[in-house]
This record gives C-alpha cells, sequence and structure tokens, in this order.
C-alpha cells in the first residue's frame, strides 16, 4: 500500500494531516506533482514505517534541509502499533488539544474541535489514568494531543472507542538550534528600536 | 473618594475629545486595556481575544465605539505570556500609527532567539505572537524599549498633559530574564514544543499614566519578590514612584497574592483608588480567590472585576455517545465547559470633579 504525502503539508501540520482515522494517511498531492516521499510497509494501520524517496530542496520560498525534513516526518509518523484501531472505524469527534496545565490526578486542557470547525474552543480537566502509559514522558504544558471518539464495527459487534495520542516533536538538533540563532540574529540586525522623549 | 457612581450602561459611546478613559476587558483568560489620551489619540496595553468575536479584545472595543485601529499611537506589551499576548500582532497589523511599547529584555537578541525557537511550535505561546511582531514589523516600526523610570511619551492633548511611564522592569530583572532566558534554551536532544512558563512574572511591565490631573497605575502581571531590586519593592523605591499618587489601579496578576504590597497602596495610590481585576481561570487555577478579594476591599470600596466569576460555564452539547464518553474521561465527570460567551468590560471616564465614573458592561460586577 503506497500513500504520497507532501512534506510541506507534514511539516506545517504534523500528523494531524497525515493521519485520521478513516484515511490515516491522506493523499495531498501525488508523486507526479512535486517531490514527494512515499509511505510503505504498514504495520497496522497506524504502526507507519516510513521509507523516504526524495524530500525537495525548496518549499515554496524556503529552503528545506532535507535530511532535518527527513528526520522530522520520520519522528511525527512513525507510531507504536498500540495506535491501531479496527479497519472501519468511524470518528464520531476528534479533537486536537494542548496542555495547559498539569496536576497529579488530571490535566487542564484546551479542546479545538476538529469535527465542527465552527465550534469554539473548550476547556475540560481530563483524567490523568486516560493517558496511554507510551505517551506519559510527553506531557507537559503546551503539549499537543489528538483525541478521537470513534465507533469501531468488529465481528463481535459496534463497539466504542477513545483515543488520545500526544503528539510526538522531533528533538532539537545542533543545525536546528543553529538555524534559530541564524534567523534571530538577522531579525535583530534589522530591529529599529524608536527614541524616548527626553524627560 | 475617587469614585463618583457605578452604572450598568446599554451600549457604547466613545468618549468626549477631552475626556480621559480607561476600559478593561479581562475575560478570565487574558486582559486588555485601552486609554484614551484625548483627541482621540489612544494608548493599549496588552491584549487578550475577546469572546465569540476571537478578535483582539482592544480592536473589538474600539471598533465598537467607532474609533478606527489607526489612532492607537501606543501598543504595549507588559510581558510575553500567551493571556497578555493574545492576538496583538493583529492589533499592530491593523494599528498603522502605534509604536510598540515593550520590556527592554524583550528587545534584546537573547529574547529573539528564544522567540526564534518557541515561536513557531506552540498552539498557545506567547512566543509565537512576539516572533510575528519581530519578523512583521521589527524593520519598519519603532520600537519602544521601555524599563525602570523611563518617560515613553510626552506630549498635550486637549484632555491635558500627557505623560506614559514605565515603572518596571528594573535594570536587576533584565538581568535575572537574562539568566532566565539561558535557562529555557534547549539543548541538543531536547523535544520541541512550548517555551516552558516561568515564574513569577518579574520581567513584567508596569505603566504610570498621567493625563492632566488624572493619574492612572497599570500592575501589568508584576508580582512580589523577595529582593529589594526586583518585583514591585523596585517600583516603590524607583525615583519616578514618588511622584506618583494614582486614583485608578489595574490591579496586577488578577488580583493574586503573589502580587499583593501593601506599600502600593499606601505609596502609590490615592486612599480609595477605583480598582480593576481581571480573573484569570485556566484549569483549576482561579485568581483571585476570596481572601485575595478580601485583602484588595480592605484598601478601596471601588473593586470592580471584568467578568464575573461566578458565572457558570456553559455545557458543551454532543451527541449522547460523546457526551458519555467525555464524563467517563473528566475528572468527578464535569464534562466540557466552553469559555465565557459574554466577558464583561469596566470603563472609566475621569470627571470634571477629578473622580472616576465607572460603567459595568455585560458580566462586570462590583466587588
Amino acid at each position: 500500500m503506497f500513500q504520497h504525502v507532501l512534506v510541506q503539508e507534514i511539516l506545517a501540520n504534523g500528523i494531524e494531516s497525515g493521519i485520521n482515522l478513516d484515511t490515516p494517511v491522506r493523499t495531498i498531492a501525488s508523486a507526479d506533482d512535486v517531490s514527494c516521499f512515499s509511505l510503505e510497509s504498514w504495520k497496522g494501520r497506524f504502526g507507519i514505517s516510513a521509507s523516504f524517496f526524495s524530500v525537495p530542496e525548496r518549499i515554496g520560498t524556503d529552503e528545506v534541509d532535507s535530511s532535518v525534513a527527513v528526520k522530522n516526518v520520520a519522528q511525527s509518523l512513525i507510531r507504536p502499533r498500540s495506535e491501531m484501531v479496527a479497519d472501519s472505524a468511524i470518528t464520531v469527534q476528534a479533537w486536537e488539544g494542548v496542555v495547559l496545565e498539569v496536576f497529579d490526578k488530571f490535566l487542564a486542557v484546551k479542546l479545538i474541535d476538529k469535527t465542527d470547525r465552527s465550534a469554539q474552543d473548550t476547556v475540560a480537566e481530563l483524567d490523568i489514568g486516560e493517558i496511554d502509559a507510551d505517551d506519559a514522558d510527553l506531557v507537559r504544558p503546551g503539549a499537543i494531543f489528538y483525541w478521537y471518539l470513534s465507533y469501531e464495527h468488529r465481528p463481535s459487534g459496534k463497539k466504542r472507542s477513545s483515543m488520545i495520542r500526544f503528539r510526538r516533536t522531533p528533538s532539537w538538533t545542533a543545525d536546528d538550534l543553529k538555524r534559530t540563532e541564524a534567523y534571530a540574529n538577522e531579525l535583530f540586525r534589522g530591529f529599529k528600536i524608536a527614541e524616548l522623549p527626553s524627560t | 473618594m475617587s469614585c463618583s457612581g457605578v452604572s450598568k450602561l446599554p451600549s457604547f459611546q466613545a468618549p468626549d475629545h477631552d475626556q480621559v478613559e480607561v476600559v478593561v476587558l479581562g475575560p478570565r483568560y487574558g486582559e486588555a486595556v485601552c486609554v484614551h489620551l484625548g483627541d482621540n489619540r489612544w494608548l493599549t496595553i496588552d491584549s487578550c481575544l475577546y469572546g465569540k468575536s476571537a478578535e483582539p479584545a482592544a480592536l473589538f472595543y474600539l471598533k465598537q465605539i467607532g474609533v478606527s485601529p489607526s489612532s492607537i499611537e501606543l501598543a504595549c506589551v507588559t510581558h510575553w505570556h500567551d493571556d497578555h499576548v493574545r492576538g496583538v500582532s493583529q492589533l499592530v497589523e491593523e494599528a498603522v500609527n502605534a509604536k510598540i511599547v515593550i520590556p527592554e529584555a524583550l528587545g534584546r537578541q537573547e529574547f529573539m532567539v528564544l522567540a526564534a525557537r518557541f515561536g513557531g511550535e506552540s498552539l498557545t505561546g506567547g512566543a509565537k505572537e512576539l516572533l510575528r511582531l519581530y519578523r512583521d514589523f521589527g524593520k519598519d516600526r519603532g520600537f519602544v524599549l521601555a524599563g525602570e523610570s523611563k518617560l515613553i511619551c510626552k506630549d498635550s492633548t486637549s484632555a491635558g498633559a500627557v505623560e506614559v511611564w514605565a515603572m518596571s522592569p528594573s535594570s536587576a530583572e533584565v538581568q535575572q530574564c537574562l539568566v532566565d532566558i539561558g535557562n529555557m534554551m534547549p539543548k541538543v536532544g531536547d523535544p520541541q514544543g512550548a517555551a516552558p512558563r516561568k515564574r513569577p512574572n518579574h520581567l513584567a511591565m508596569v505603566l504610570f499614566v498621567k493625563v492632566g490631573n488624572a493619574q492612572m497605575l497599570f500592575g501589568a502581571d508584576l508580582e512580589q519578590v523577595g529582593s529589594q531590586s526586583l518585583g514591585w519593592n523596585a517600583v516603590i523605591s524607583a525615583e519616578a514612584a514618588k511622584s506618583t499618587q494614582s486614583t485608578l489601579f489595574k490591579v496586577p496578576h488578577h488580583g493574586s497574592s503573589t502580587a499583593y504590597n501593601p506599600l502600593v497602596w499606601s505609596k502609590m495610590l490615592s486612599p480609595e483608588a477605583t480598582s480593576i481585576v481581571t480573573p484569570f481561570h485556566s484549569g483549576r487555577s482561579k485568581l483571585p480567590t476570596e481572601s485575595e478579594i478580601k485583602v484588595l476591599k480592605g484598601h478601596t470600596p471601588h473593586l470592580f472585576l471584568t467578568t464575573n466569576q461566578a458565572l457558570v460555564r456553559p455545557k458543551i452539547s454532543k451527541p449522547s455517545f460523546v457526551e458519555q464518553e467525555i464524563k467517563a474521561r473528566t475528572v468527578e465527570k464535569t464534562g466540557l465547559f466552553q469559555e465565557p460567551v459574554e466577558p464583561g468590560l469596566v470603563r472609566c471616564r475621569y470627571t470634571d470633579a477629578s473622580t472616576w465614573d465607572v460603567g459595568l458592561f455585560a458580566s462586570a460586577i462590583a466587588l
């Protein structure tokens, strides 16, 4: 099974654009359109193993460090088999969440409704027991997660399912740090400081 | 007595050209302030998003009263926490004539590196808004770097002589901030993500505004720190503080006890100063608490809250399956709540009798 995912989309939006419950990897652009990489060797519908054939050198006007791009995408997409859901799962509700505060027994979170885009942001206090052990080290203020409520159709009948998964962000590399510092220095060089009035 | 009356007002009206007005908007997460300096010249302090409009609160208010964002001359950002900078890049974009006032440390190269590293990732981080300011306006707009006892603006309008002073951060706070920035910098191998939240808020920029006889102190989120050279202790002992006697006070840090210093009330404010608190509600953190309100009421009977904390947050209605699942997974089966749909605002207008005429809109209340 091959799917093509535009690197730009993945880099911009992380796993959310690459995975949703109905079509685990959305086809955003074909390989003929731009330089794309292909995903193959699915190990379960959400247990993705990726192989990358090429990464564009430029996205729009921005240069892309291909090694960083591949690494970022790989870290975003390779996920454990525990995330597998049934073939015919129907997502009833999806949120993107951000952790506001971490308490002993719960997380204060803000939820952005991905099912109803017109809905206002909401807040909730999620029981800490709902967080998968695999994700425990990812839980911190500012962490981004996805929460899906689905119906799974199994031979034994319809079953409700809830899945909360935290976004796996790439780690900082020496190149990342150098690149962001150079960008900040460029901003600083062009920074215009206004004069204060005399007292 | 610095407060002449309180009324629930049915609609917004622009102030007269020679009338000083202060509007404080605080929807329980974040705050924004608009100050009319006279002659349709405005100053804004901080930014939050307002209710269903999801528009920067200051723009929301000014548009309601028919004032163009181009009338904003100074857009002040007191510190970089998310609840004080949401929407500020949009505000500055529309406020085409505004100079941007930031604490000195935020104009340092070190902070720009921090913003570059944390400004792209987080959904909610204040670094993102600051990075936008640097990127989109850093070359063309003037940035005013403010600190302790620095005069930011000196002018006059038909409302009187105008002076805007920064009372903080002190030079010691700037140095401390640079140390903190160094500690917050990610290292190779650290996970990318949002910037860690740093406390206490000793970087926050307190502003003193004087227009004619009207004196106003805006406490930002500045907290009380043990050292004499940091926090409110530094402000009180600063030279610029000695001549202030404000009759209007935006209470610092959502009325929290960590920002309380009785000397501010006795030395920098007139007795019974009109005082406004913006509540903070995130998760189970709720400010101010009842005991904190009691302490503030000990200083003034003219204490106002921009949005009533007692408002029941409206529940979200979802299909039954979703509601059951949500209840099963939230603490004490509390479910989901919308952010308050009707945040309030407190409007204060300076009168000829040297008092503040206070108007409460929507869910704003007197305490």
